[in-house]
């Protein structure tokens, strides 16, 4: 993908345009209660944000000057990519409804317990201002001059983690192929691209590659990683389960028409490969050998002619739960049908805050599950999963401006550190502009 | 050669030529240097009627520290399209600042469909 130092920095600014917009918020917030606090916030919910991960920052206290009036408060900050506005921008239709969206972000509760809207600080039509370059798709192009529109990446655990409805909208209508992604694996990214973002946009796939390499699926069967280059047929075959579990989400619980697309390594080994594709034929699951890091396009010539054809079989899909279903009835049919779980436990924390949302007539919205992406269950170390588990919630928030709930099972960081030695420490520029250290 | 290397070492299309390929009109194009593009919403309503193009979604099995590099599979699949004579695109995610600065990138294992830091978060 190119420009490659470009599109990793500063690219179009979408990231800094959505970060001003979240902090022009926070700003107008703490403005308000300056002087006066006519809406009468008890509490603020909305977070600052930054588009770096410094974990200093998780919990602050702002407004310490001292200054007469000023009311100092806690606040935390999260990563741009964690923030609702992030989410709003890639669920928006237009510029329009990203104004409504915008509008609709709960920013705070008054003293009757009541959502205090952005709308009700005037704030969203600044912020729309602010955003109107950022909702407009990015066109790059692949080392092949593909053409390729690189537009919006929130969060895949506690937003749903795919590129923009308008994006990918404008991208069908620019080309007969179109290739996107989700984060994570199937059992978050598809899910939350399917139950979230098809729903709202009105979409679905003619088609899904589901991404699988010989060292992670041995990797699923226990193998060590020091040892995961060495031939190790066994360890395959224990690890195969994860791969199966996903095609049958795809396949039987949604409805969709789905190939394997077996990633290669250099360490894979002639008769691992042929192992894999066995198992797969004899499923009659299609599968195809990609060899894109080798070759390029020439290397996914195969993929691409058995793709031509999958598109155009038909499909019987179904999206996971209704929008009128409880909540907690939507959180058991995704823990049921693609984690595998018997039942959902919920602390009292989210029991409480399920009732609350469904009370301000938001129960419709869909559930966005942030969950460990290592496991079919939320223990990050159960990779076999073949016990019998449960998952466990442990509280539940309302993102009523991009419009889904979003259900913690699980510890979700929003506001990641630097590990002892940064990447950052690596990075140089010489003068005549030749950055170093970025890949 | 590493990733970035094999980047550098790539004649880009001006974008202006890229956009050729998938027929839009320079005057709905706003121009971010020579290679990036911000497409205009009138792309989109002036084709409001025409038939969607085939979606298809890739995903992965669960992911584990060593990476199965669904980016990677996606720009090559797009790519091996074009080199069977279909018209493709991408529509991918867009990379945060910070992963930039965080961790070693397990670079140079990615050659031609090089995805460089993107969608690590």
């Amino acid at each position: 993908m190119a420009p490659m130092e470009d599109i990793n920095l500063h690219f179009t600014g979408d990231l800094h345009a959505m970060t001003a917009a979240n902090n022009l918020l926070s700003s107008m917030i703490d403005n308000h209660i300056y002087f006066g606090n006519e809406l009468g916030f008890k509490k603020v919910v909305w977070k600052r944000c930054m588009d770096l991960n410094d974990r200093q920052l998780r919990k602050v206290e702002t407004g310490l000057s001292g200054e007469k009036k000023l009311v100092p408060r806690e606040d935390s900050f999260d990563i741009t990519v964690a923030s609702e506005i992030m989410a709003i921008v890639c669920l928006s239709k237009d510029l329009k409804d990203l104004k409504e969206k915008l509008g609709n972000i709960i920013v705070g509760y008054n003293n009757e317990d009541k959502p205090i809207f952005a709308r009700d600080l005037k704030a969203n039509g600044a912020m729309a201002v602010l955003l109107k370059d950022a909702i407009k798709p990015n066109l790059v192009q692949t080392l092949e001059h593909t053409p390729a529109i690189v537009h919006g990446g929130p969060f895949a655990n506690i937003a749903h983690g795919c590129n923009s409805i308008i994006a990918t909208k404008m991208a069908m209508k620019l080309s007969d192929y179109v290739i996107t992604e989700a984060g994570f694996g199937a059992d978050l990214g598809a899910e939350k691209f399917l139950d979230i973002k098809c729903r709202k946009a009105g979409l679905k796939p003619d088609a899904v590659v589901l991404v699988a390499t010989i060292k992670a699926l041995k990797y699923h069967g226990g193998v060590e990683k020091d040892k995961i280059q060495e031939e190790n047929i066994e360890g395959l075959e224990k690890g195969i389960d994860n791969l199966y579990r996903h095609i049958d989400n795809l396949k039987n619980k949604f409805g969709l028409n789905v190939i394997v697309a077996l990633n290669r390594y250099t360490s894979d080994t002639e008769e691992e490969i042929q192992w894999l594709e066995n198992r797969l034929n004899e499923k009659k699951i299609p599968v195809s050998l990609v060899e894109g890091w080798a070759k390029g396009g020439e290397g996914a010539t195969d993929i691409a002619n058995k793709l031509v054809e999958l598109v155009d079989k038909p499909e019987d899909f179904k999206f996971m739960y209704d929008d009128n279903e409880e909540i907690k009835e939507k959180i058991l049919k995704v823990a049921n049908k693609i984690y595998g779980a018997k039942d959902v436990e919920y602390s009292n924390e989210a029991i409480e805050n399920i009732k609350r949302i469904e009370d301000l007539g938001y129960g419709k919205l869909p559930v966005c599950i942030a969950k460990t992406q290592y496991s079919f269950s939320d223990d990050p170390k159960n990779l076999e999963c073949n016990n019998e588990y449960n998952i466990h919630v442990r509280d539940v928030e309302l993102k009523a401006g991009a419009g889904f709930i979003v259900v913690l099972a699980g510890k979700i960081m929003t506001m990641p550190g630097l590990p002892k030695v940064p990447a950052a420490e690596s990075i140089d520029i010489d003068e005549k502009e030749n950055i170093v250290g970025i890949f | 050669m590493t990733d970035i290397e094999i980047a550098r070492n790539t004649k880009l299309e001006e974008i202006a030529k890229i956009t050729k390929k998938i027929n839009i009109e320079n005057e709905d194009l706003e121009l971010y240097g020579k290679y990036k593009a911000k497409i205009s919403e009138a792309v989109y309503e002036k084709r409001k009627d025409k038939e969607n193009g085939k979606l298809v979604l890739v995903t992965a099995i669960s992911p584990t520290p060593l990476g199965e590099g669904k980016t990677t599979v996606s720009i090559a699949i797009a790519d091996g399209l074009r080199k069977i004579g279909k018209n493709s695109i991408l529509a991918l995610r867009e990379p945060s600042l910070r992963s930039c600065f965080w961790n070693k990138r397990r670079s140079n294992r990615w050659r031609k469909s090089s995805s460089g830091s993107y969608g690590r978060y």
